[in-house]
Protein backbone atom coordinates (compact mmCIF):
# COMPACT_ATOMS: atom_id res chain seq x y z
CA UNK A 1 0.00 0.00 0.00
CA UNK A 2 1.54 3.30 -0.70
CA UNK A 3 0.08 6.36 1.39
CA UNK A 4 1.30 10.28 0.69
CA UNK A 5 0.33 11.74 3.99
CA UNK A 6 0.22 15.84 3.29
CA UNK A 7 3.03 16.00 1.44
CA UNK A 8 4.83 19.20 0.00
CA UNK A 9 7.58 19.00 -1.82
CA UNK A 10 9.57 22.06 -3.32
CA UNK A 11 13.10 21.65 -5.37
CA UNK A 12 15.88 23.30 -4.33
CA UNK A 13 16.43 26.77 -5.34
CA UNK A 14 12.77 27.24 -6.52
CA UNK A 15 10.49 29.35 -4.57
CA UNK A 16 6.88 27.83 -5.56
CA UNK A 17 6.36 24.37 -4.35
CA UNK A 18 6.06 21.60 -6.77
CA UNK A 19 3.81 19.23 -4.96
CA UNK A 20 1.27 20.83 -2.39
CA UNK A 21 -1.14 18.89 0.20
CA UNK A 22 -1.30 15.59 -1.34
CA UNK A 23 -3.08 13.02 0.43
CA UNK A 24 -3.18 9.67 -1.88
CA UNK A 25 -4.22 5.87 -0.81
CA UNK A 26 -3.03 3.88 -3.41
CA UNK A 27 -4.31 0.10 -2.26
CA UNK A 28 -2.28 -3.50 -3.30
CA UNK A 29 -3.58 -4.84 -6.64
CA UNK A 30 -4.86 -1.14 -7.82
CA UNK A 31 -4.65 0.48 -11.34
CA UNK A 32 -4.41 4.14 -10.46
CA UNK A 33 -4.12 6.03 -13.07
CA UNK A 34 -2.42 10.00 -12.97
CA UNK A 35 -2.98 12.85 -15.56
CA UNK A 36 -2.97 16.49 -15.48
CA UNK A 37 -1.30 19.02 -17.72
CA UNK A 38 2.40 19.32 -18.31
CA UNK A 39 4.68 20.65 -15.19
CA UNK A 40 1.20 19.75 -13.50
CA UNK A 41 3.83 18.08 -10.88
CA UNK A 42 3.23 14.32 -12.00
CA UNK A 43 6.88 12.64 -12.40
CA UNK A 44 7.89 15.05 -9.07
CA UNK A 45 5.38 12.74 -7.61
CA UNK A 46 6.10 9.62 -8.63
CA UNK A 47 9.82 10.51 -7.70
CA UNK A 48 8.56 9.89 -4.35
CA UNK A 49 7.14 6.90 -4.33
CA UNK A 50 10.97 4.68 -4.53
CA UNK A 51 12.55 7.72 -2.27
CA UNK A 52 14.41 9.74 -4.89
CA UNK A 53 12.87 12.37 -3.87
CA UNK A 54 11.78 13.15 -0.16
CA UNK A 55 8.86 15.16 0.68
CA UNK A 56 9.77 18.84 1.95
CA UNK A 57 6.74 18.82 4.48
CA UNK A 58 4.74 15.46 5.57
CA UNK A 59 5.48 11.67 4.19
CA UNK A 60 5.15 9.06 2.07
CA UNK A 61 4.57 5.53 3.39
CA UNK A 62 5.30 2.34 0.71
CA UNK A 63 4.14 -0.93 2.48
CA UNK A 64 4.19 0.42 5.75
CA UNK A 65 8.08 2.16 5.27
CA UNK A 66 8.36 5.64 5.52
CA UNK A 67 10.75 6.49 2.63
CA UNK A 68 12.28 8.68 4.54
CA UNK A 69 13.90 6.05 6.75
CA UNK A 70 15.52 3.91 3.16
CA UNK A 71 17.11 4.02 0.47
CA UNK A 72 16.36 4.18 -3.40
CA UNK A 73 18.16 1.09 -3.30
CA UNK A 74 16.22 -0.78 -0.94
CA UNK A 75 12.59 0.67 -2.08
CA UNK A 76 14.02 0.25 -5.74
CA UNK A 77 12.86 -3.50 -4.89
CA UNK A 78 8.97 -3.15 -4.35
CA UNK A 79 8.99 0.12 -6.26
CA UNK A 80 9.59 -0.09 -9.76
CA UNK A 81 10.06 3.11 -12.14
CA UNK A 82 10.18 3.39 -15.29
CA UNK A 83 10.78 7.06 -16.53
CA UNK A 84 9.70 9.38 -19.00
CA UNK A 85 12.68 9.90 -21.52
CA UNK A 86 14.31 6.21 -22.40
CA UNK A 87 17.79 8.06 -23.21
CA UNK A 88 17.98 9.09 -20.12
CA UNK A 89 18.63 5.32 -19.20
CA UNK A 90 19.72 3.33 -21.79
CA UNK A 91 23.84 2.87 -21.64
CA UNK A 92 24.75 -0.89 -21.59
CA UNK A 93 26.25 -2.47 -24.95
CA UNK A 94 23.22 -4.59 -26.06
CA UNK A 95 19.56 -5.31 -25.38
CA UNK A 96 20.39 -8.08 -23.39
CA UNK A 97 22.53 -6.33 -20.93
CA UNK A 98 20.35 -3.14 -20.78
CA UNK A 99 17.49 -5.86 -19.84
CA UNK A 100 19.22 -7.95 -16.79
CA UNK A 101 20.93 -4.55 -15.60
CA UNK A 102 18.81 -4.45 -12.91
CA UNK A 103 18.50 -8.02 -12.08
CA UNK A 104 22.19 -8.36 -11.78
CA UNK A 105 22.13 -4.98 -9.57
CA UNK A 106 19.71 -6.79 -7.20
CA UNK A 107 22.23 -9.49 -7.68
CA UNK A 108 19.78 -12.46 -8.46
CA UNK A 109 21.54 -15.51 -9.61
CA UNK A 110 23.06 -15.83 -13.63
CA UNK A 111 20.90 -18.90 -14.33
CA UNK A 112 17.57 -16.91 -13.09
CA UNK A 113 18.55 -13.94 -14.79
CA UNK A 114 19.37 -15.28 -18.45
CA UNK A 115 15.84 -17.20 -17.97
CA UNK A 116 14.11 -14.30 -16.79
CA UNK A 117 15.56 -11.48 -19.30
CA UNK A 118 15.12 -14.01 -22.50
CA UNK A 119 11.27 -14.20 -21.24
CA UNK A 120 10.81 -10.71 -21.28
CA UNK A 121 12.11 -9.68 -24.49
CA UNK A 122 10.12 -12.25 -25.93
CA UNK A 123 6.95 -10.83 -24.45
CA UNK A 124 8.39 -8.00 -25.87
CA UNK A 125 9.01 -8.71 -29.18
CA UNK A 126 12.12 -7.82 -28.93
CA UNK A 127 14.62 -11.45 -29.31
CA UNK A 128 15.34 -10.28 -32.47
CA UNK A 129 17.63 -7.81 -31.12
CA UNK A 130 19.18 -9.02 -27.78
CA UNK A 131 22.83 -8.88 -29.04
CA UNK A 132 22.06 -4.84 -30.76
CA UNK A 133 22.94 -1.62 -29.50
CA UNK A 134 19.88 -0.79 -27.38
CA UNK A 135 21.45 3.09 -28.08
CA UNK A 136 19.94 2.89 -32.06
CA UNK A 137 16.80 1.31 -31.58
CA UNK A 138 13.51 3.14 -32.87
CA UNK A 139 11.32 5.68 -30.35
CA UNK A 140 9.30 2.95 -29.42
CA UNK A 141 11.53 -0.15 -29.38
CA UNK A 142 13.74 1.92 -26.64
CA UNK A 143 10.69 2.47 -24.85
CA UNK A 144 9.84 -1.11 -24.39
CA UNK A 145 13.54 -1.51 -23.55
CA UNK A 146 12.90 0.16 -20.91
CA UNK A 147 9.86 -1.02 -19.55
CA UNK A 148 11.73 -4.77 -20.09
CA UNK A 149 14.10 -3.57 -18.40
CA UNK A 150 12.31 -2.88 -15.00
CA UNK A 151 9.12 -5.29 -15.11
CA UNK A 152 11.86 -8.22 -15.66
CA UNK A 153 12.43 -7.83 -11.69
CA UNK A 154 8.86 -8.35 -10.87
CA UNK A 155 8.71 -5.37 -8.63
CA UNK A 156 5.09 -5.45 -6.38
CA UNK A 157 4.61 -2.32 -7.65
CA UNK A 158 5.08 -0.97 -10.92
CA UNK A 159 4.84 2.59 -11.58
CA UNK A 160 5.42 3.82 -15.85
CA UNK A 161 5.45 7.25 -16.56
CA UNK A 162 4.37 7.99 -20.32
CA UNK A 163 4.33 4.24 -21.24
CA UNK A 164 2.63 4.72 -24.35
CA UNK A 165 4.50 7.16 -26.07
CA UNK A 166 5.62 6.13 -29.37
CA UNK A 167 4.62 2.75 -28.76
CA UNK A 168 2.17 1.68 -32.52
CA UNK A 169 -0.69 0.00 -32.05
CA UNK A 170 0.41 -3.89 -31.58
CA UNK A 171 2.53 -2.53 -28.83
CA UNK A 172 0.25 -0.48 -26.96
CA UNK A 173 -2.25 -3.67 -27.00
CA UNK A 174 0.77 -5.52 -25.94
CA UNK A 175 1.12 -3.03 -22.86
CA UNK A 176 -2.87 -3.28 -22.20
CA UNK A 177 -2.74 -7.24 -22.16
CA UNK A 178 0.81 -6.87 -20.01
CA UNK A 179 -0.98 -4.30 -17.30
CA UNK A 180 -4.11 -6.71 -17.10
CA UNK A 181 -1.98 -9.99 -16.66
CA UNK A 182 -0.06 -7.65 -13.70
CA UNK A 183 -3.35 -6.62 -12.17
CA UNK A 184 -4.20 -10.37 -12.17
CA UNK A 185 -1.18 -10.76 -10.00
CA UNK A 186 -2.30 -8.33 -7.93
CA UNK A 187 0.22 -6.07 -8.19
CA UNK A 188 -0.39 -1.88 -7.83
CA UNK A 189 0.61 0.03 -11.00
CA UNK A 190 0.50 3.52 -11.08
CA UNK A 191 0.64 4.88 -15.03
CA UNK A 192 1.02 8.74 -15.49
CA UNK A 193 -0.32 9.19 -19.10
CA UNK A 194 -1.90 11.97 -21.21
CA UNK A 195 -3.47 9.37 -22.86
CA UNK A 196 -7.29 8.85 -21.75
CA UNK A 197 -8.52 6.16 -23.99
CA UNK A 198 -5.50 4.00 -22.16
CA UNK A 199 -6.99 5.16 -18.72
CA UNK A 200 -10.48 3.83 -20.27
CA UNK A 201 -9.16 0.53 -20.99
CA UNK A 202 -7.43 0.07 -17.68
CA UNK A 203 -8.19 2.11 -14.59
CA UNK A 204 -9.42 1.37 -11.20
CA UNK A 205 -9.09 5.03 -10.16
CA UNK A 206 -8.17 8.35 -11.78
CA UNK A 207 -6.50 10.73 -10.07
CA UNK A 208 -6.31 14.75 -11.63
CA UNK A 209 -3.30 17.16 -10.80
CA UNK A 210 -3.25 20.81 -11.64
CA UNK A 211 -0.19 22.95 -10.41
CA UNK A 212 1.20 20.73 -7.80
CA UNK A 213 -2.39 19.57 -6.65
CA UNK A 214 -4.39 16.64 -6.62
CA UNK A 215 -7.43 18.34 -8.71
CA UNK A 216 -10.07 15.18 -8.86
CA UNK A 217 -9.97 11.74 -7.69
CA UNK A 218 -12.25 9.42 -9.15
CA UNK A 219 -13.59 6.81 -11.29
CA UNK A 220 -13.09 7.06 -15.25
CA UNK A 221 -16.68 8.01 -15.45
CA UNK A 222 -16.27 10.53 -12.81
CA UNK A 223 -13.56 12.21 -14.73
CA UNK A 224 -14.84 12.05 -18.42
CA UNK A 225 -18.23 13.17 -18.20
CA UNK A 226 -16.40 16.42 -15.53
CA UNK A 227 -15.49 18.84 -18.66
CA UNK A 228 -14.52 21.50 -16.38
CA UNK A 229 -11.99 19.06 -14.94
CA UNK A 230 -10.66 17.98 -18.52
CA UNK A 231 -10.12 21.59 -19.88
CA UNK A 232 -8.09 22.24 -16.19
CA UNK A 233 -5.38 19.33 -16.81
CA UNK A 234 -5.54 19.74 -20.45
CA UNK A 235 -7.35 16.70 -21.50
CA UNK A 236 -9.87 15.79 -24.33
CA UNK A 237 -12.83 14.69 -23.48
CA UNK A 238 -13.42 11.07 -25.38
CA UNK A 239 -15.68 11.19 -28.11
CA UNK A 240 -18.84 8.95 -26.66
CA UNK A 241 -19.14 11.21 -23.33
CA UNK A 242 -18.53 14.67 -25.88
CA UNK A 243 -21.75 12.60 -27.84
CA UNK A 244 -23.70 11.39 -24.70
CA UNK A 245 -23.53 14.85 -23.19
CA UNK A 246 -24.57 17.07 -26.08
CA UNK A 247 -27.81 14.03 -26.36
CA UNK A 248 -28.86 15.69 -22.76
CA UNK A 249 -30.16 12.38 -21.35
CA UNK A 250 -32.71 12.45 -19.12
CA UNK A 251 -30.98 9.73 -16.96
CA UNK A 252 -27.21 9.35 -15.80
CA UNK A 253 -25.30 9.04 -18.28
CA UNK A 254 -22.25 7.64 -16.40
CA UNK A 255 -21.79 4.21 -17.34
CA UNK A 256 -21.36 4.98 -21.27
CA UNK A 257 -17.67 5.17 -21.39
CA UNK A 258 -16.71 3.06 -24.28
CA UNK A 259 -18.50 2.84 -27.90
CA UNK A 260 -19.81 -0.96 -26.73
CA UNK A 261 -21.47 0.69 -23.90
CA UNK A 262 -22.99 3.40 -26.06
CA UNK A 263 -24.17 0.46 -27.98
CA UNK A 264 -25.33 -1.79 -26.13
CA UNK A 265 -27.53 0.83 -24.58
CA UNK A 266 -28.69 2.70 -27.97
CA UNK A 267 -32.15 1.78 -27.37
CA UNK A 268 -32.52 3.40 -23.88
CA UNK A 269 -30.37 6.31 -25.04
CA UNK A 270 -32.68 7.27 -27.28
CA UNK A 271 -35.81 7.13 -25.53
CA UNK A 272 -34.09 9.40 -23.23
CA UNK A 273 -32.82 12.21 -25.54
CA UNK A 274 -34.21 15.10 -24.75
CA UNK A 275 -36.37 17.27 -27.11
CA UNK B 1 29.30 20.55 -4.26
CA UNK B 2 29.00 22.65 -6.84
CA UNK B 3 25.73 23.52 -8.25
CA UNK B 4 25.48 25.14 -11.25
CA UNK B 5 22.77 27.15 -9.88
CA UNK B 6 24.16 29.56 -7.90
CA UNK B 7 26.81 30.44 -10.96
CA UNK B 8 24.12 31.24 -13.73
CA UNK B 9 22.23 34.02 -14.49
CA UNK B 10 18.65 34.82 -13.92
CA UNK B 11 16.86 38.03 -15.07
CA UNK B 12 16.18 40.47 -12.79
CA UNK B 13 15.47 44.09 -12.90
CA UNK B 14 18.31 46.16 -11.08
CA UNK B 15 21.04 48.67 -11.67
CA UNK B 16 23.58 46.18 -12.20
CA UNK B 17 21.82 44.24 -14.61
CA UNK B 18 20.73 46.95 -17.10
CA UNK B 19 24.70 47.83 -17.34
CA UNK B 20 26.51 47.07 -20.48
CA UNK B 21 28.28 44.07 -20.08
CA UNK B 22 31.69 45.49 -21.48
CA UNK B 23 31.73 48.27 -18.71
CA UNK B 24 30.97 45.35 -16.02
CA UNK B 25 33.48 42.88 -17.23
CA UNK B 26 36.10 45.96 -17.31
CA UNK B 27 35.37 46.35 -13.47
CA UNK B 28 35.27 42.82 -13.11
CA UNK B 29 38.92 42.19 -14.94
CA UNK B 30 40.26 45.01 -13.04
CA UNK B 31 39.11 43.87 -9.94
CA UNK B 32 41.29 40.44 -10.61
CA UNK B 33 44.01 42.37 -11.69
CA UNK B 34 44.45 44.50 -8.72
CA UNK B 35 43.83 40.98 -6.39
CA UNK B 36 46.63 39.02 -8.38
CA UNK B 37 48.77 42.29 -8.04
CA UNK B 38 48.91 42.70 -4.60
CA UNK B 39 49.24 40.82 -1.52
CA UNK B 40 48.85 43.03 1.34
CA UNK B 41 46.02 42.40 3.50
CA UNK B 42 44.53 45.89 3.96
CA UNK B 43 44.19 46.58 0.11
CA UNK B 44 42.83 43.51 -0.37
CA UNK B 45 40.16 43.97 2.46
CA UNK B 46 39.11 47.17 0.77
CA UNK B 47 39.11 45.30 -2.95
CA UNK B 48 36.88 42.80 -0.87
CA UNK B 49 34.68 45.98 0.21
CA UNK B 50 34.51 47.22 -3.02
CA UNK B 51 33.40 44.05 -4.77
CA UNK B 52 30.53 44.09 -2.20
CA UNK B 53 28.48 47.19 -4.35
CA UNK B 54 27.47 45.32 -6.84
CA UNK B 55 26.42 42.24 -5.53
CA UNK B 56 24.26 44.12 -3.02
CA UNK B 57 22.63 46.76 -5.39
CA UNK B 58 22.87 43.40 -8.07
CA UNK B 59 20.13 42.03 -5.50
CA UNK B 60 22.47 38.19 -5.55
CA UNK B 61 23.92 38.39 -2.04
CA UNK B 62 22.03 35.43 -1.71
CA UNK B 63 22.83 33.46 -4.74
CA UNK B 64 26.73 34.91 -3.90
CA UNK B 65 27.00 33.51 -0.58
CA UNK B 66 25.48 30.18 -1.53
CA UNK B 67 28.79 29.86 -4.33
CA UNK B 68 31.22 30.73 -1.05
CA UNK B 69 29.44 28.22 0.89
CA UNK B 70 30.00 25.29 -2.07
CA UNK B 71 33.97 26.64 -1.82
CA UNK B 72 33.92 26.86 1.60
CA UNK B 73 36.28 23.58 1.30
CA UNK B 74 38.93 25.26 -1.17
CA UNK B 75 39.21 28.36 0.92
CA UNK B 76 39.94 26.42 4.10
CA UNK B 77 42.51 24.48 1.95
CA UNK B 78 43.87 27.42 1.37
CA UNK B 79 44.17 28.98 4.73
CA UNK B 80 45.45 25.69 5.54
CA UNK B 81 48.00 25.14 3.30
CA UNK B 82 49.40 28.49 3.28
CA UNK B 83 49.80 28.57 7.50
CA UNK B 84 51.84 25.47 6.99
CA UNK B 85 54.09 26.87 4.98
CA UNK B 86 54.47 30.52 6.01
CA UNK B 87 53.21 30.37 9.57
CA UNK B 88 51.81 33.96 9.09
CA UNK B 89 47.81 34.31 9.91
CA UNK B 90 48.01 37.58 8.09
CA UNK B 91 49.68 36.09 4.64
CA UNK B 92 47.04 33.28 4.96
CA UNK B 93 43.99 35.34 5.42
CA UNK B 94 45.19 37.68 2.28
CA UNK B 95 45.28 34.83 0.14
CA UNK B 96 42.04 33.71 1.36
CA UNK B 97 40.65 37.47 0.51
CA UNK B 98 42.12 37.32 -2.88
CA UNK B 99 40.19 34.16 -3.38
CA UNK B 100 37.06 35.50 -2.57
CA UNK B 101 37.53 39.04 -4.56
CA UNK B 102 38.57 36.45 -7.60
CA UNK B 103 34.97 34.59 -6.80
CA UNK B 104 33.12 37.85 -5.91
CA UNK B 105 33.96 39.80 -8.68
CA UNK B 106 33.77 37.44 -11.43
CA UNK B 107 29.83 36.07 -10.10
CA UNK B 108 28.94 39.71 -10.00
CA UNK B 109 29.72 39.19 -13.50
CA UNK B 110 28.22 36.48 -14.52
CA UNK B 111 25.07 36.12 -12.10
CA UNK B 112 24.17 40.46 -13.57
CA UNK B 113 24.95 39.73 -17.46
CA UNK B 114 23.02 37.31 -19.91
CA UNK B 115 24.87 34.73 -21.98
CA UNK B 116 22.91 36.83 -25.18
CA UNK B 117 24.69 40.02 -24.02
CA UNK B 118 28.06 38.37 -23.45
CA UNK B 119 28.12 37.36 -26.68
CA UNK B 120 26.58 40.07 -28.56
CA UNK B 121 29.85 42.40 -26.92
CA UNK B 122 32.01 39.08 -28.36
CA UNK B 123 30.20 39.69 -31.78
CA UNK B 124 30.94 43.84 -31.19
CA UNK B 125 34.57 43.12 -30.76
CA UNK B 126 34.40 41.64 -34.27
CA UNK B 127 34.92 37.57 -33.39
CA UNK B 128 33.62 35.41 -35.37
CA UNK B 129 29.46 34.85 -35.29
CA UNK B 130 30.67 30.89 -34.93
CA UNK B 131 32.53 31.82 -31.97
CA UNK B 132 30.42 33.73 -30.66
CA UNK B 133 27.03 31.25 -31.69
CA UNK B 134 29.02 28.27 -30.11
CA UNK B 135 29.38 30.11 -26.25
CA UNK B 136 25.65 31.00 -26.66
CA UNK B 137 24.68 27.10 -26.91
CA UNK B 138 27.94 25.83 -24.69
CA UNK B 139 26.68 27.77 -21.92
CA UNK B 140 22.96 27.46 -22.97
CA UNK B 141 23.24 23.49 -22.23
CA UNK B 142 24.90 23.77 -19.10
CA UNK B 143 21.47 24.10 -17.12
CA UNK B 144 19.62 21.29 -19.29
CA UNK B 145 22.98 18.80 -19.26
CA UNK B 146 22.50 19.17 -15.10
CA UNK B 147 18.52 18.24 -15.56
CA UNK B 148 19.34 15.50 -18.01
CA UNK B 149 22.21 14.38 -15.09
CA UNK B 150 19.66 14.09 -12.06
CA UNK B 151 17.24 12.23 -14.34
CA UNK B 152 19.90 9.67 -15.64
CA UNK B 153 20.70 9.26 -11.91
CA UNK B 154 17.33 8.76 -11.03
CA UNK B 155 16.68 6.73 -14.05
CA UNK B 156 19.74 4.20 -12.30
CA UNK B 157 19.27 4.24 -9.15
CA UNK B 158 15.54 3.43 -9.67
CA UNK B 159 16.99 -0.16 -10.96
CA UNK B 160 19.07 -0.90 -7.91
CA UNK B 161 22.37 1.27 -9.13
CA UNK B 162 24.53 2.14 -6.31
CA UNK B 163 26.22 5.35 -6.60
CA UNK B 164 27.30 5.48 -3.10
CA UNK B 165 29.29 2.42 -1.82
CA UNK B 166 31.83 0.22 -2.40
CA UNK B 167 36.29 0.81 -3.41
CA UNK B 168 37.23 3.16 -6.33
CA UNK B 169 37.40 0.41 -9.11
CA UNK B 170 33.30 0.00 -8.12
CA UNK B 171 32.64 3.15 -8.29
CA UNK B 172 34.24 4.13 -11.72
CA UNK B 173 32.36 1.22 -12.57
CA UNK B 174 29.28 2.45 -11.21
CA UNK B 175 29.59 5.61 -13.08
CA UNK B 176 29.11 3.96 -16.28
CA UNK B 177 25.64 3.72 -16.48
CA UNK B 178 25.33 7.16 -15.78
CA UNK B 179 28.36 8.78 -17.96
CA UNK B 180 26.87 7.21 -21.28
CA UNK B 181 23.29 8.06 -21.38
CA UNK B 182 24.47 11.79 -20.69
CA UNK B 183 26.85 11.72 -23.01
CA UNK B 184 24.56 9.91 -25.66
CA UNK B 185 22.45 12.42 -25.02
CA UNK B 186 24.27 15.51 -25.44
CA UNK B 187 25.85 14.95 -28.54
CA UNK B 188 22.26 13.87 -29.94
CA UNK B 189 21.24 16.99 -28.76
CA UNK B 190 24.16 18.94 -30.37
CA UNK B 191 23.04 17.14 -33.84
CA UNK B 192 19.51 17.76 -33.38
CA UNK B 193 20.66 21.71 -32.56
CA UNK B 194 22.71 21.65 -35.82
CA UNK B 195 19.96 20.39 -37.98
CA UNK B 196 17.21 22.77 -36.42
CA UNK B 197 19.41 25.75 -37.13
CA UNK B 198 20.78 24.58 -40.56
CA UNK B 199 17.31 24.32 -41.86
CA UNK B 200 16.93 27.69 -40.62
CA UNK B 201 19.77 28.94 -42.80
CA UNK B 202 22.39 29.09 -40.68
CA UNK B 203 25.92 30.22 -42.20
CA UNK B 204 24.01 31.79 -45.49
CA UNK B 205 25.03 35.25 -43.71
CA UNK B 206 28.78 35.60 -42.77
CA UNK B 207 27.55 38.48 -40.39
CA UNK B 208 24.07 38.55 -39.48
CA UNK B 209 22.25 41.23 -38.04
CA UNK B 210 21.48 41.57 -34.51
CA UNK B 211 17.74 41.91 -33.00
CA UNK B 212 19.47 44.18 -30.26
CA UNK B 213 22.18 46.13 -29.76
CA UNK B 214 24.45 47.34 -26.63
CA UNK B 215 24.18 51.06 -25.85
CA UNK B 216 26.48 52.75 -23.39
CA UNK B 217 24.86 54.31 -20.50
CA UNK B 218 25.10 56.96 -18.03
CA UNK B 219 25.58 54.17 -15.69
CA UNK B 220 28.39 52.26 -17.48
CA UNK B 221 29.97 55.57 -17.48
CA UNK B 222 30.16 55.89 -14.03
CA UNK B 223 31.32 51.95 -13.67
CA UNK B 224 33.92 52.56 -15.89
CA UNK B 225 35.46 56.02 -14.28
CA UNK B 226 34.97 54.74 -10.99
CA UNK B 227 36.60 51.45 -11.33
CA UNK B 228 39.62 53.04 -13.19
CA UNK B 229 39.97 55.52 -10.29
CA UNK B 230 39.92 52.41 -8.17
CA UNK B 231 42.85 50.88 -10.08
CA UNK B 232 44.83 53.75 -10.25
CA UNK B 233 45.23 54.24 -6.89
CA UNK B 234 45.33 51.05 -5.64
CA UNK B 235 48.30 50.91 -8.31
CA UNK B 236 49.87 53.65 -6.90
CA UNK B 237 49.58 51.92 -3.71
CA UNK B 238 51.08 48.76 -4.61
CA UNK B 239 54.08 51.03 -6.26
CA UNK B 240 54.30 52.71 -3.22
CA UNK B 241 53.36 56.15 -4.08
CA UNK B 242 50.83 56.22 -1.58
CA UNK B 243 49.48 55.26 1.82
CA UNK B 244 46.30 53.86 2.71
CA UNK B 245 45.45 52.23 5.91
CA UNK B 246 42.21 50.06 7.11
CA UNK B 247 43.00 48.29 9.62
N1 LIG C 1 14.93 19.09 -11.27
C1 LIG C 1 14.08 20.12 -11.17
N2 LIG C 1 14.48 21.29 -10.62
C2 LIG C 1 13.62 22.32 -10.50
N3 LIG C 1 12.36 22.30 -10.91
C3 LIG C 1 11.88 21.18 -11.47
C4 LIG C 1 12.72 20.02 -11.64
N4 LIG C 1 11.99 19.06 -12.23
C5 LIG C 1 10.76 19.59 -12.42
N5 LIG C 1 10.68 20.84 -11.97
C6 LIG C 1 9.50 21.73 -11.98
O1 LIG C 1 8.47 21.14 -11.21
C7 LIG C 1 7.21 21.25 -11.86
C8 LIG C 1 6.58 19.87 -12.06
O2 LIG C 1 7.37 19.14 -12.98
P1 LIG C 1 7.06 17.64 -13.37
O3 LIG C 1 8.19 17.16 -14.19
O4 LIG C 1 6.71 16.88 -12.15
O5 LIG C 1 5.76 17.80 -14.28
P2 LIG C 1 4.95 16.69 -15.08
O6 LIG C 1 3.56 16.72 -14.56
O7 LIG C 1 5.66 15.39 -15.03
O8 LIG C 1 4.95 17.27 -16.56
P3 LIG C 1 5.06 16.52 -17.98
O9 LIG C 1 3.66 16.17 -18.38
O10 LIG C 1 5.61 17.57 -18.87
O11 LIG C 1 5.95 15.35 -17.82
C9 LIG C 1 7.47 22.00 -13.15
O12 LIG C 1 7.12 23.34 -12.95
C10 LIG C 1 8.95 21.85 -13.39
O13 LIG C 1 9.46 22.99 -14.04
MG1 LIG D 1 6.58 14.17 -16.40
Amino acid sequence: MIEFKEVYFKYPFEDTYALKNINIRISKGECVFIMGSNGAGKTTLIKHINGILKPTKGEVWVNGKNTKNFTVAELSKIVGIVFQNPDHQIFASSVYEEVAFALRNFKFDEKYIENKVNETLKFFSLEKYKEASPLFLSGGEKKRVTIASVVCYEPEILVLDEPTVGLDLKQRKNLVNLINELKKMNKTIIVVTHDIDFAIELANRVIIMNEGEVLKEGSISDIIYDEETLRKANLIQPIIPQVVTKLKLSISSKKIITIEDFLTNLEIILKNVKT
Amino acid sequence: MLRPENFIYRPKDTVIHRLDPRSKFYYAFLMLVLAILTIDFNLLLLLLLFTLFPILLGKILKQVLKAIQSSLFFLALIFIINFIFSLNVILALALVIRFLILIISFLAFSLTTSIDDIALSFYKLRFPYDFVLALTLAYRFIPTLFKDAVNIVDAQRSRGLETQKGNLIKRVKNFMPVIIPLLVVAIRRALNVAEAMESRCFGASKRPTNYYELKIKFGDILLFVASTILFIIVLAEILGLVKIAIV
